[in-house]
Protein backbone atom coordinates (compact mmCIF):
# COMPACT_ATOMS: atom_id res chain seq x y z
CA UNK A 1 0.00 0.00 0.00
CA UNK A 2 1.25 3.26 -0.66
CA UNK A 3 2.19 6.13 1.57
CA UNK A 4 -0.26 9.43 1.58
CA UNK A 5 -0.18 10.81 -1.82
CA UNK A 6 -0.98 14.46 -2.13
CA UNK A 7 -2.15 15.84 -5.49
CA UNK A 8 1.80 17.67 -5.79
CA UNK A 9 3.88 14.22 -5.26
CA UNK A 10 2.08 13.24 -8.22
CA UNK A 11 3.01 16.23 -10.04
CA UNK A 12 6.36 15.40 -8.98
CA UNK A 13 9.55 17.49 -9.14
CA UNK A 14 10.08 17.24 -12.80
CA UNK A 15 10.05 19.30 -15.28
CA UNK A 16 7.12 22.13 -15.07
CA UNK A 17 6.23 21.46 -18.48
CA UNK A 18 3.58 18.65 -18.59
CA UNK A 19 0.08 17.94 -20.83
CA UNK A 20 -2.61 19.95 -19.64
CA UNK A 21 -4.81 16.48 -19.22
CA UNK A 22 -2.46 15.25 -16.36
CA UNK A 23 -2.79 18.20 -14.35
CA UNK A 24 -5.90 16.84 -13.49
CA UNK A 25 -4.32 13.68 -12.00
CA UNK A 26 -5.66 13.13 -8.74
CA UNK A 27 -3.78 10.17 -6.26
CA UNK A 28 -4.85 6.96 -5.53
CA UNK A 29 -5.08 7.47 -2.01
CA UNK A 30 -4.51 4.71 0.73
CA UNK A 31 -8.48 5.41 1.84
CA UNK A 32 -9.72 4.51 -1.65
CA UNK A 33 -7.44 1.31 -2.39
CA UNK A 34 -8.98 -1.84 -1.30
CA UNK A 35 -7.04 -4.79 -0.51
CA UNK A 36 -7.44 -7.97 -1.81
CA UNK A 37 -9.24 -10.61 1.15
CA UNK A 38 -7.21 -14.11 1.84
CA UNK A 39 -8.36 -16.19 -0.18
CA UNK A 40 -7.36 -19.73 -1.86
CA UNK A 41 -8.21 -21.22 -4.98
CA UNK A 42 -10.58 -23.76 -5.19
CA UNK A 43 -9.25 -26.01 -8.36
CA UNK A 44 -12.28 -28.24 -8.45
CA UNK A 45 -14.87 -24.81 -7.86
CA UNK A 46 -12.49 -22.61 -10.10
CA UNK A 47 -13.01 -19.92 -7.42
CA UNK A 48 -11.24 -18.24 -5.18
CA UNK A 49 -12.76 -19.57 -1.45
CA UNK A 50 -12.26 -17.50 2.01
CA UNK A 51 -10.73 -18.90 5.05
CA UNK A 52 -14.15 -20.31 5.44
CA UNK A 53 -14.38 -22.23 2.17
CA UNK A 54 -16.67 -19.88 1.07
CA UNK A 55 -16.85 -18.98 -2.51
CA UNK A 56 -15.71 -15.47 -2.02
CA UNK A 57 -18.40 -14.71 -4.87
CA UNK A 58 -21.01 -15.52 -2.06
CA UNK A 59 -19.08 -14.36 1.09
CA UNK A 60 -20.74 -11.33 3.21
CA UNK A 61 -17.99 -9.48 2.74
CA UNK A 62 -18.03 -8.98 -0.96
CA UNK A 63 -19.86 -6.32 -3.53
CA UNK A 64 -21.68 -9.42 -4.69
CA UNK A 65 -24.28 -10.03 -2.37
CA UNK A 66 -27.64 -7.92 -2.50
CA UNK A 67 -27.07 -5.60 0.38
CA UNK A 68 -25.99 -2.17 -1.00
CA UNK A 69 -22.84 -1.20 0.65
CA UNK A 70 -20.53 1.44 -0.30
CA UNK A 71 -17.54 -0.37 0.47
CA UNK A 72 -18.54 -3.29 -1.40
CA UNK A 73 -18.88 -0.73 -4.56
CA UNK A 74 -15.73 0.26 -4.01
CA UNK A 75 -13.92 -3.07 -3.72
CA UNK A 76 -15.99 -3.75 -6.73
CA UNK A 77 -14.42 -1.38 -9.04
CA UNK A 78 -11.04 -0.71 -7.79
CA UNK A 79 -9.53 -3.97 -7.04
CA UNK A 80 -8.54 -4.41 -10.75
CA UNK A 81 -8.93 -1.17 -11.72
CA UNK A 82 -5.28 -1.09 -12.51
CA UNK A 83 -3.08 -1.53 -16.07
CA UNK A 84 -4.22 -4.91 -17.02
CA UNK A 85 -6.09 -5.08 -20.14
CA UNK A 86 -9.70 -4.45 -20.22
CA UNK A 87 -10.48 -5.54 -23.72
CA UNK A 88 -7.35 -6.74 -25.62
CA UNK A 89 -4.92 -9.52 -26.18
CA UNK A 90 -4.26 -8.16 -29.33
CA UNK A 91 -3.04 -4.17 -28.10
CA UNK A 92 0.80 -3.84 -28.03
CA UNK A 93 2.56 -5.72 -25.04
CA UNK A 94 3.27 -2.12 -23.84
CA UNK A 95 0.11 -1.76 -23.17
CA UNK A 96 -0.46 -4.50 -20.68
CA UNK B 1 -19.40 -28.96 -24.08
CA UNK B 2 -17.04 -27.05 -22.33
CA UNK B 3 -17.32 -22.52 -21.30
CA UNK B 4 -13.67 -21.64 -21.48
CA UNK B 5 -13.46 -18.53 -18.84
CA UNK B 6 -10.09 -16.61 -19.45
CA UNK B 7 -9.46 -14.62 -16.78
CA UNK B 8 -7.53 -14.14 -13.89
CA UNK B 9 -7.28 -17.33 -11.39
CA UNK B 10 -8.30 -15.42 -8.00
CA UNK B 11 -10.55 -12.78 -7.29
CA UNK B 12 -11.79 -11.48 -10.58
CA UNK B 13 -15.60 -10.71 -9.51
CA UNK B 14 -17.77 -10.62 -12.78
CA UNK B 15 -15.87 -14.05 -13.68
CA UNK B 16 -16.38 -15.42 -10.34
CA UNK B 17 -19.99 -14.90 -10.37
CA UNK B 18 -20.40 -16.48 -14.08
CA UNK B 19 -18.22 -19.28 -12.80
CA UNK B 20 -20.53 -19.92 -9.81
CA UNK B 21 -23.43 -19.36 -12.10
CA UNK B 22 -22.22 -21.91 -14.56
CA UNK B 23 -21.22 -24.37 -11.33
CA UNK B 24 -24.62 -24.67 -9.94
CA UNK B 25 -25.88 -25.54 -13.21
CA UNK B 26 -23.49 -28.15 -13.89
CA UNK B 27 -21.74 -26.65 -16.83
CA UNK B 28 -18.25 -27.93 -17.50
CA UNK B 29 -16.38 -24.81 -16.80
CA UNK B 30 -12.32 -24.43 -17.69
CA UNK B 31 -10.77 -21.54 -16.17
CA UNK B 32 -7.70 -20.20 -17.10
CA UNK B 33 -5.15 -17.33 -16.84
CA UNK B 34 -3.18 -16.86 -19.88
CA UNK B 35 -0.88 -14.81 -18.11
CA UNK B 36 0.19 -18.95 -16.55
CA UNK B 37 1.36 -19.42 -19.86
CA UNK B 38 4.33 -20.73 -20.59
CA UNK B 39 5.26 -20.71 -16.91
CA UNK B 40 2.44 -23.24 -15.61
CA UNK B 41 0.87 -24.41 -19.17
CA UNK B 42 1.79 -26.64 -21.40
CA UNK B 43 -0.04 -25.56 -24.63
CA UNK B 44 0.20 -28.00 -28.07
CA UNK B 45 -1.71 -27.24 -30.89
CA UNK B 46 -2.04 -29.03 -34.34
CA UNK B 47 -3.10 -28.33 -37.55
CA UNK B 48 -2.39 -29.65 -41.13
CA UNK B 49 -3.79 -30.56 -44.44
CA UNK B 50 -6.48 -32.64 -42.71
CA UNK B 51 -8.20 -30.32 -40.17
CA UNK B 52 -9.44 -26.68 -40.70
CA UNK B 53 -8.99 -25.99 -37.05
CA UNK B 54 -6.30 -26.07 -34.29
CA UNK B 55 -6.36 -29.74 -32.52
CA UNK B 56 -4.67 -30.55 -28.99
CA UNK B 57 -4.72 -28.47 -25.96
CA UNK B 58 -3.51 -27.04 -22.70
CA UNK B 59 -2.27 -29.12 -19.50
CA UNK B 60 -2.45 -26.70 -16.43
CA UNK B 61 -1.41 -27.62 -12.72
CA UNK B 62 -5.17 -28.91 -12.20
CA UNK B 63 -6.99 -30.33 -15.18
CA UNK B 64 -6.28 -30.48 -18.92
CA UNK B 65 -8.43 -29.17 -21.78
CA UNK B 66 -9.01 -30.49 -25.51
CA UNK B 67 -9.68 -27.62 -27.66
CA UNK B 68 -12.28 -29.16 -29.82
CA UNK B 69 -14.36 -29.49 -26.49
CA UNK B 70 -14.61 -25.43 -26.14
CA UNK B 71 -17.86 -24.32 -27.19
CA UNK B 72 -17.61 -20.81 -25.94
CA UNK B 73 -15.03 -18.76 -24.05
CA UNK B 74 -16.13 -15.72 -21.51
CA UNK B 75 -12.58 -12.86 -21.89
CA UNK B 76 -12.61 -11.37 -18.96
CA UNK B 77 -9.10 -9.28 -17.85
CA UNK B 78 -6.82 -11.90 -18.02
CA UNK B 79 -2.67 -11.27 -16.86
CA UNK B 80 0.02 -10.57 -19.32
CA UNK B 81 2.29 -13.92 -19.83
CA UNK B 82 4.42 -14.33 -17.56
CA UNK B 83 7.80 -15.84 -18.56
CA UNK B 84 10.63 -17.60 -16.79
CA UNK B 85 12.66 -14.47 -14.39
CA UNK B 86 15.68 -16.37 -15.61
CA UNK B 87 15.91 -14.71 -18.67
CA UNK B 88 17.61 -11.61 -19.72
CA UNK B 89 15.38 -8.33 -20.44
CA UNK B 90 15.59 -8.71 -24.27
CA UNK B 91 14.49 -12.81 -24.30
CA UNK B 92 12.15 -12.12 -21.95
CA UNK B 93 10.70 -9.60 -24.00
CA UNK B 94 10.84 -12.12 -27.33
CA UNK B 95 9.49 -15.22 -25.01
CA UNK B 96 6.41 -12.63 -24.44
CA UNK B 97 5.65 -11.66 -27.80
CA UNK B 98 5.78 -15.60 -29.05
CA UNK B 99 3.90 -16.66 -25.86
CA UNK B 100 1.02 -14.03 -26.71
CA UNK B 101 1.07 -14.62 -30.35
CA UNK B 102 0.68 -18.55 -29.74
CA UNK B 103 -1.84 -18.67 -27.43
CA UNK B 104 -4.11 -15.62 -29.16
CA UNK B 105 -3.64 -16.78 -32.51
CA UNK B 106 -5.22 -20.58 -31.55
CA UNK B 107 -7.24 -19.48 -28.86
CA UNK B 108 -8.88 -16.79 -31.19
CA UNK B 109 -9.19 -19.01 -34.40
CA UNK B 110 -11.76 -21.41 -32.41
CA UNK B 111 -15.48 -21.30 -33.73
CA UNK B 112 -17.41 -20.82 -30.74
CA UNK B 113 -19.12 -18.35 -28.78
CA UNK B 114 -17.70 -15.40 -27.71
CA UNK B 115 -18.34 -12.66 -24.95
CA UNK B 116 -16.69 -11.09 -25.81
CA UNK B 117 -14.16 -11.46 -28.96
CA UNK B 118 -11.19 -9.55 -27.69
CA UNK B 119 -10.67 -8.09 -31.18
CA UNK B 120 -14.61 -6.58 -31.08
CA UNK B 121 -13.58 -5.28 -27.37
CA UNK B 122 -10.63 -3.38 -29.02
CA UNK B 123 -12.97 -1.37 -31.55
CA UNK B 124 -15.23 -0.69 -28.77
CA UNK B 125 -13.03 0.15 -26.77
CA UNK B 126 -11.97 3.56 -29.12
CA UNK B 127 -13.38 6.34 -27.62
CA UNK B 128 -13.74 8.20 -30.66
CA UNK B 129 -15.10 5.49 -32.44
CA UNK B 130 -17.12 4.83 -29.81
CA UNK B 131 -18.60 8.09 -30.00
CA UNK B 132 -19.23 8.15 -33.87
CA UNK B 133 -20.72 4.75 -33.86
CA UNK B 134 -23.06 5.35 -30.92
CA UNK B 135 -23.99 8.88 -32.86
CA UNK B 136 -24.81 6.82 -35.79
CA UNK B 137 -26.93 4.25 -33.87
CA UNK B 138 -29.20 7.42 -32.87
CA UNK B 139 -27.90 8.25 -29.57
CA UNK B 140 -27.33 11.22 -28.36
CA UNK B 141 -23.69 12.15 -27.47
CA UNK B 142 -22.08 15.43 -25.96
CA UNK B 143 -20.27 17.76 -27.81
CA UNK B 144 -17.15 16.85 -28.17
CA UNK B 145 -13.73 17.97 -29.36
CA UNK B 146 -10.42 16.10 -29.48
CA UNK B 147 -7.33 18.60 -30.39
CA UNK B 148 -4.06 19.55 -29.60
CA UNK B 149 -4.58 23.32 -30.65
CA UNK B 150 -5.16 25.46 -27.58
CA UNK B 151 -6.78 28.32 -29.56
CA UNK B 152 -9.62 25.49 -30.86
CA UNK B 153 -10.11 24.31 -27.26
CA UNK B 154 -11.03 27.75 -26.06
CA UNK B 155 -13.36 28.45 -28.74
CA UNK B 156 -14.75 25.51 -28.37
CA UNK B 157 -15.45 25.76 -24.68
CA UNK B 158 -16.75 29.24 -25.39
CA UNK B 159 -19.00 27.88 -27.84
CA UNK B 160 -21.31 25.81 -25.22
CA UNK B 161 -24.34 26.38 -23.88
CA UNK B 162 -22.41 27.18 -20.16
CA UNK B 163 -19.49 27.94 -21.84
CA UNK B 164 -18.13 25.12 -19.39
CA UNK B 165 -16.88 21.58 -20.69
CA UNK B 166 -14.93 18.62 -18.84
CA UNK B 167 -11.71 17.11 -19.94
CA UNK B 168 -11.15 13.41 -20.10
CA UNK B 169 -8.37 11.16 -21.32
CA UNK B 170 -9.11 9.50 -24.04
CA UNK B 171 -6.89 6.38 -23.49
CA UNK B 172 -8.02 3.38 -21.01
CA UNK B 173 -7.10 2.53 -18.40
CA UNK B 174 -7.99 5.80 -15.89
CA UNK B 175 -5.07 4.71 -13.93
CA UNK B 176 -1.72 5.39 -14.62
CA UNK B 177 1.74 5.87 -12.24
CA UNK B 178 3.48 9.32 -12.27
CA UNK B 179 6.46 9.34 -10.88
CA UNK B 180 6.33 6.34 -9.08
CA UNK B 181 2.62 6.50 -7.65
CA UNK B 182 -0.20 5.91 -9.09
CA UNK B 183 -2.62 8.01 -10.08
CA UNK B 184 -6.06 8.35 -11.60
CA UNK B 185 -6.79 10.88 -14.83
CA UNK B 186 -11.16 10.98 -14.61
CA UNK B 187 -13.35 13.46 -15.75
CA UNK B 188 -12.20 16.66 -14.38
CA UNK B 189 -14.26 19.55 -12.85
CA UNK B 190 -16.12 21.99 -15.12
CA UNK B 191 -13.60 23.78 -17.27
CA UNK B 192 -14.06 27.54 -18.76
CA UNK B 193 -12.13 28.70 -21.74
CA UNK B 194 -9.75 30.64 -19.55
CA UNK B 195 -8.65 27.19 -17.24
CA UNK B 196 -7.62 25.74 -20.38
CA UNK B 197 -3.41 26.65 -21.11
CA UNK B 198 -0.98 26.24 -23.54
CA UNK B 199 -0.13 22.91 -22.63
CA UNK B 200 -2.51 21.55 -24.83
CA UNK B 201 -0.32 21.23 -27.53
CA UNK B 202 1.73 18.58 -25.73
CA UNK B 203 -0.71 15.88 -26.89
CA UNK B 204 -4.40 15.16 -27.88
CA UNK B 205 -6.98 16.23 -24.95
CA UNK B 206 -10.72 15.27 -25.43
CA UNK B 207 -12.88 18.12 -24.16
CA UNK B 208 -16.91 16.95 -23.92
CA UNK B 209 -19.68 19.47 -23.16
CA UNK B 210 -20.70 19.89 -19.30
CA UNK B 211 -24.18 18.45 -19.06
CA UNK B 212 -25.99 19.09 -15.60
CA UNK B 213 -27.40 16.12 -14.64
CA UNK B 214 -29.99 14.46 -12.42
CA UNK B 215 -28.22 11.21 -12.34
CA UNK B 216 -25.94 8.83 -14.27
CA UNK B 217 -27.33 5.48 -15.37
CA UNK B 218 -24.83 2.46 -15.84
CA UNK B 219 -26.74 0.45 -18.64
CA UNK B 220 -25.25 -3.30 -18.64
CA UNK B 221 -26.43 -5.22 -22.35
CA UNK B 222 -26.00 -8.86 -22.26
CA UNK B 223 -27.60 -10.24 -25.26
CA UNK B 224 -30.77 -8.71 -25.96
CA UNK B 225 -30.99 -7.97 -22.52
CA UNK B 226 -30.78 -4.39 -20.34
CA UNK B 227 -29.64 -3.80 -17.40
CA UNK B 228 -30.02 -0.51 -16.16
CA UNK B 229 -29.00 1.09 -12.89
CA UNK B 230 -29.68 5.01 -11.73
CA UNK B 231 -26.40 5.99 -10.05
CA UNK B 232 -27.00 8.81 -7.27
CA UNK B 233 -24.34 11.10 -6.28
CA UNK B 234 -24.46 12.94 -3.44
CA UNK B 235 -20.95 14.61 -2.67
CA UNK B 236 -19.30 17.55 -5.39
CA UNK B 237 -16.80 15.01 -6.40
CA UNK B 238 -18.85 11.90 -6.85
CA UNK B 239 -21.14 14.44 -8.95
CA UNK B 240 -18.27 15.20 -11.49
CA UNK B 241 -17.17 11.32 -12.18
CA UNK B 242 -18.56 9.12 -9.91
CA UNK B 243 -15.61 6.87 -9.73
CA UNK B 244 -14.16 9.75 -7.47
CA UNK B 245 -16.07 9.47 -4.47
CA UNK B 246 -17.60 5.83 -4.45
CA UNK B 247 -18.87 6.23 -0.77
CA UNK B 248 -21.50 8.91 -1.84
CA UNK B 249 -23.00 6.80 -4.29
CA UNK B 250 -26.21 5.37 -4.34
CA UNK B 251 -27.96 3.20 -6.73
CA UNK B 252 -31.82 2.77 -8.21
CA UNK B 253 -32.34 0.21 -11.08
CA UNK B 254 -34.69 1.95 -13.46
CA UNK B 255 -36.25 1.43 -17.12
CA UNK B 256 -34.74 1.95 -20.07
CA UNK B 257 -36.94 4.21 -22.75
CA UNK B 258 -37.62 2.57 -25.66
CA UNK B 259 -35.63 5.38 -28.27
CA UNK B 260 -32.20 4.29 -25.96
CA UNK B 261 -32.86 0.68 -26.11
CA UNK B 262 -33.08 0.66 -30.17
CA UNK B 263 -29.85 2.72 -30.27
CA UNK B 264 -28.23 0.50 -27.86
CA UNK B 265 -29.21 -2.59 -29.77
CA UNK B 266 -28.07 -0.82 -33.05
CA UNK B 267 -24.44 0.18 -31.37
CA UNK B 268 -23.91 -3.34 -30.30
CA UNK B 269 -24.79 -4.62 -33.44
CA UNK B 270 -22.62 -2.13 -35.12
CA UNK B 271 -19.71 -3.45 -32.95
CA UNK B 272 -20.29 -7.42 -32.58
CA UNK B 273 -20.89 -7.10 -28.88
CA UNK B 274 -22.48 -9.64 -26.71
CA UNK B 275 -21.82 -7.86 -23.64
CA UNK B 276 -20.96 -4.11 -22.36
CA UNK B 277 -21.42 -1.53 -19.85
CA UNK B 278 -22.51 1.86 -21.10
CA UNK B 279 -22.76 4.93 -18.94
CA UNK B 280 -25.25 7.53 -19.52
CA UNK B 281 -25.95 10.92 -18.36
CA UNK B 282 -29.75 12.02 -17.81
CA UNK B 283 -30.35 15.62 -17.59
CA UNK B 284 -33.42 17.24 -15.77
CA UNK B 285 -35.26 16.88 -18.95
CA UNK B 286 -34.99 13.46 -18.74
CA UNK B 287 -32.73 12.90 -21.47
CA UNK B 288 -30.35 10.36 -21.96
CA UNK B 289 -26.89 11.36 -23.21
CA UNK B 290 -24.26 7.86 -23.62
CA UNK B 291 -20.83 9.07 -21.96
CA UNK B 292 -18.70 5.74 -22.30
CA UNK B 293 -18.97 2.18 -23.83
CA UNK B 294 -17.36 -0.45 -22.06
CA UNK B 295 -17.07 -3.49 -23.80
CA UNK B 296 -15.87 -5.47 -20.76
CA UNK B 297 -17.23 -2.79 -17.97
CA UNK B 298 -17.84 -4.10 -14.25
CA UNK B 299 -21.04 -5.34 -13.31
CA UNK B 300 -21.33 -5.88 -10.06
CA UNK B 301 -21.21 -2.86 -8.26
CA UNK B 302 -25.61 -2.51 -8.84
CA UNK B 303 -26.07 -5.20 -5.83
CA UNK B 304 -29.35 -5.94 -7.70
CA UNK B 305 -28.49 -6.33 -10.94
CA UNK B 306 -25.54 -8.72 -10.05
CA UNK B 307 -27.22 -12.06 -10.14
CA UNK B 308 -29.12 -10.94 -12.93
CA UNK B 309 -26.15 -9.97 -15.28
CA UNK B 310 -24.13 -13.07 -14.21
CA UNK B 311 -26.96 -15.00 -14.97
CA UNK B 312 -27.66 -13.69 -18.49
CA UNK B 313 -24.10 -13.85 -19.11
CA UNK B 314 -24.28 -17.84 -18.11
CA UNK B 315 -27.42 -18.29 -20.61
CA UNK B 316 -25.36 -16.64 -23.45
CA UNK B 317 -22.62 -18.97 -22.42
CA UNK B 318 -24.52 -21.90 -22.41
CA UNK B 319 -26.37 -21.28 -25.67
CA UNK B 320 -30.22 -20.54 -23.95
CA UNK B 321 -29.67 -16.94 -25.44
CA UNK B 322 -28.16 -15.58 -29.00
Amino acid sequence: MSTALTPARVEGDGPHQRPFGLRTARPITPENTMSVPQTTYCPEQQLALTDDGVPLVTAAATGTTYATDAGATRRDMQWFDDAVSDSDVDAPEEEE
Amino acid sequence: MTVLVLTRQLVESPADLVVHELNQRGVPVHRIDPGDFPRQVMLSGRIGPEHHDWTGGWRGQHRELALGDVTAVYYRRPSPHEVDPALSDDDARWARSEARAAFTGIVQSMRCRWVNHPRHNVIADSKPRALATAARSGLRIPATLITNDPREARAFVASLPNRTAVYKPIAPPGQRVFNGEKAAVWTSPPLGPDDLTDDIAFTAHTFQQWIPKKHEVRLTVVGGHLFAGEIHAHSDESRIDFRRDYDALTYRVCTVPDDIRCGVQRLMSAFDLRYAALDFLVDHDDTWHLVDVNPNGQYGFIPELAQPIARAIADLLEGRMS
